[in-house]
């Protein structure tokens, strides 16, 4: 495409919505208690894509009325070692059980269960113990099916196969977004007055290949102030298999688990129950330890354990895991409620950036607003503000419906206070030219590197994570190879059809995510929350009660520090080793 | 590789798994649904839940294998 002077699709909305995950469902739905002049956008298909589509955790965290709130104060502030947002962690104890009765009474309205009752108290949600904290079972798939079936009663618009390629914003303030549709290559305007992103974190091909940080990228390049992308540290998934474990993640506190499911050795022991503390302490590092240790000592092959749950429990489970139920009798062959699973393979482990809201975000005040006005952000793809860490859970999921559940009305409210002009055609066109042609080059090109050659370049310097961001040496080498890639592959890089060019989309916000990683653990000069500094071992409460921070100035990335305000509890002034959450 | 194929005497070529697909593995050409993109397959199985006759075969493994862990 060269000279681009029109878009094939123009779309007015007071409100575009991007990311279709449970997040961007909820976003939707809560924007449209107040109007019903709502777009929703995502890449893949709506409620089905993203982390929603192979979501693992499937229990999250809500403040019941009966909860002792001091608790929840602590367990976020210490578990995520004082970076979290304190006044979010307010929010969350006075809105979060409001807003999943909320969410609860619409699945109602359909016939569906979206938080399963306790097995043997009908009358009580189901709550299990993560690790140290409260979760409440939740059913993904039954919520996602209540607010699809939301937007259409709604009569909310929606599309479908765009890749948002940028957000349009003039003296920071935003009028919409641009996307390609990466089927048919068709260029689309959404002409917005508000901008919800929801379009979820950067997974580093783990699991979710879809999720490449696009929408950190598009905020980023908005000029929208970013945050954490120093924490989140490395999880350890398996080299060569999908998922640890078939219908949950096996691992040792998880929802399966807790919900009766187990890991059981050859000798139909539950070996996890023989953890040490160490190995419990570091999560899902730590339970494959274990797992590892009973193969090596001859105890192995390893099993999941479905057989000895109650019948209601089967219920949930395969309404839970309505996908993976399914693929396991199809590539087992077998009825995962009555049979052994043998899962003796992918113990070999590899460290990955950790994904999901705990790995950094969209900076946002406490009514989502991002530095850009108009802007908007909930779920995995805004900072980590209410995220603990490793192997503490259901706090992502917690985050993405207290988020999306509370968006809507802040979207109202800017959008009652705010009087905003209507940029003309031609700006639009001037706006968004720049970067469409940048992109349809990609495909113009006669010869040139494979968007997925130049993402194993990038898995190649950011994987194995802990050797990455174990010292000083090693992240400046790690960002120089980045920038490396940039000035090199990405200059030789192809796409050879739509589909590729999607793929060059996700290697550009690859790129920028790993930068704004490397960039921000360079700068934090002690360990904490996932950073883990062979050359500062301390957790400095003294110097580095700090967020780290950047934004885009003159085209390069500025980094910053900002003070962790403290106002419901205050951090010891020690230097001292962290808590060690994570191996 | 994650999706192994599609079973052809099962398959009607509706298209579900090609709409339901999040990373645009598969692709319809004169009315025929085939996998395009097998390497950008996750195993998120939705092609199978989706799938009437289950036609779509996949397994647990990844289409390539990560980065090795190597402590330098």
């Amino acid at each position: 495409m060269e000279n681009f002077n029109t878009y094939d699709h123009i779309v007015h909305s007071e409100i575009l919505i991007i990311g279709g995950g449970i997040a961007g469902l909820l976003a939707a739905v809560s924007s449209s208690e107040f109007t019903q002049d709502i777009v929703m956008v995502s890449k893949g298909k709506i409620g089905w894509s993203g982390a929603t589509a192979c979501c693992g955790g499937n229990a999250m965290t809500i403040c019941f009325p009966e909860d002792d709130a001091e608790m929840w104060m602590q367990k976020y502030v210490e578990n995520s070692d004082y970076t979290v947002d304190q006044q979010w962690v307010q929010i969350f104890i006075e809105q979060s059980y409001k807003k999943a009765m909320w969410l609860d009474g619409l699945g109602k309205q359909y016939g569906k269960m979206i938080f399963p009752h306790h097995p043997d108290k009908e009358d009580e949600f189901w709550r299990i113990e993560r690790t140290g904290n409260p979760c409440t079972i939740f059913n993904l798939p039954q919520a996602q099916d209540t607010l699809r079936r939301e937007i259409e009663k709604r009569k909310l618009r929606t599309y479908e196969r765009i890749s948002i390629v940028q957000i349009l914003c003039h003296d920071n303030r935003v009028y919409g977004a641009i996307g390609i549709n990466y089927r048919n290559g068709e260029t689309y305007l959404f002409q917005a007055k508000a901008v919800v992103l929801a379009a979820g974190a950067c997974t580093y091909q783990q699991d979710l290949f879809e999720v490449c940080g696009e929408g950190f990228s598009l905020a980023y390049h908005a000029g929208a102030k970013m945050m954490s992308f120093d924490r989140g540290g490395a999880i350890s998934r398996p080299r060569t298999v999908m998922h640890n474990g078939t219908l949950f993640s096996s691992t040792a506190n998880s929802s399966g688990y807790q919900m009766g499911g187990r890991m059981i050795n050859r000798l139909g022991e539950d070996f996890f129950q023989n953890m040490t503390p160490e190995m419990r302490k570091a999560g899902r590092i730590g339970q494959n330890m274990a797992i590892k240790r009973e193969i090596e000592e001859g105890r192995g092959p390893i099993y999941e354990d479905y057989t000895n749950v109650s019948d209601y429990t089967k219920e949930v489970m395969k309404s839970m895991r309505i996908a993976q139920w399914k693929r396991v009798k199809s590539e087992y062959n077998l009825d995962p409620f009555t049979e052994l699973i043998c899962v003796a393979d992918g113990v070999e482990q590899t460290y990955t950036p950790d994904h999901s809201n705990r790995m950094g975000g969209v900076a946002i005040d406490h009514h989502n607003q991002a530095s850009v006005d108009g802007l908007f952000v909930v779920g995995d793809n805004s900072a980590p503000v209410l995220a603990m860490q490793h192997p503490f859970g259901g706090c992502e999921l917690g985050w993405a419906v207290l988020s999306g559940s509370l968006v809507g009305e802040a979207v109202n409210q800017y959008l009652m206070q705010s009087e905003q002009e209507q940029p003309s055609d031609d700006w639009y066109v001037q706006a968004g030219r720049a970067r469409l042609e940048s992109l349809f080059a990609y495909l113009q090109k006669d010869n040139g590197k494979k968007p997925d050659e130049v993402k194993a370049n990038i898995l190649k310097t950011m994987i194995p994570y802990d050797v990455v961001h174990s010292d000083a040496e090693h992240l400046q080498a790690a960002i120089e190879k980045i920038a490396k890639l940039r000035n090199e592959d990405l200059l030789n890089m192809k796409a050879w059809d739509y589909h590729e060019l999607r793929e060059a989309i996700e290697v550009e916000s690859m790129l920028d995510v790993s930068e704004m990683i490397l960039r921000s653990e360079y700068m934090r000069k002690e360990s904490r929350v996932g950073v883990r500094r062979k050359d500062y071992p301390m957790m400095d409460n003294v110097n580095w009660l700090k967020w780290v921070v950047l934004q885009k100035s003159e085209s390069q990335m500025a980094l910053a520090q900002e003070t962790i305000p403290t106002p419901y509890k205050k951090a010891p002034q020690t230097i001292e080793a962290p808590a060690q959450h994570r191996v | 590789m994650s999706i192994k194929g599609i079973d052809k005497t099962l398959c009607v070529n509706c298209g579900q798994c090609y709409d339901i697909c999040p990373n645009d593995v598969f692709a319809i050409a004169e009315g025929k649904v085939f996998v395009k993109y097998p390497e950008d397959c996750q195993s998120c199985a939705l092609c199978l839940l989706v799938c009437p006759r289950e036609a779509c075969k996949i397994d647990n493994m990844r289409p390539t294998a990560l980065p090795a862990r190597s402590r330098t």
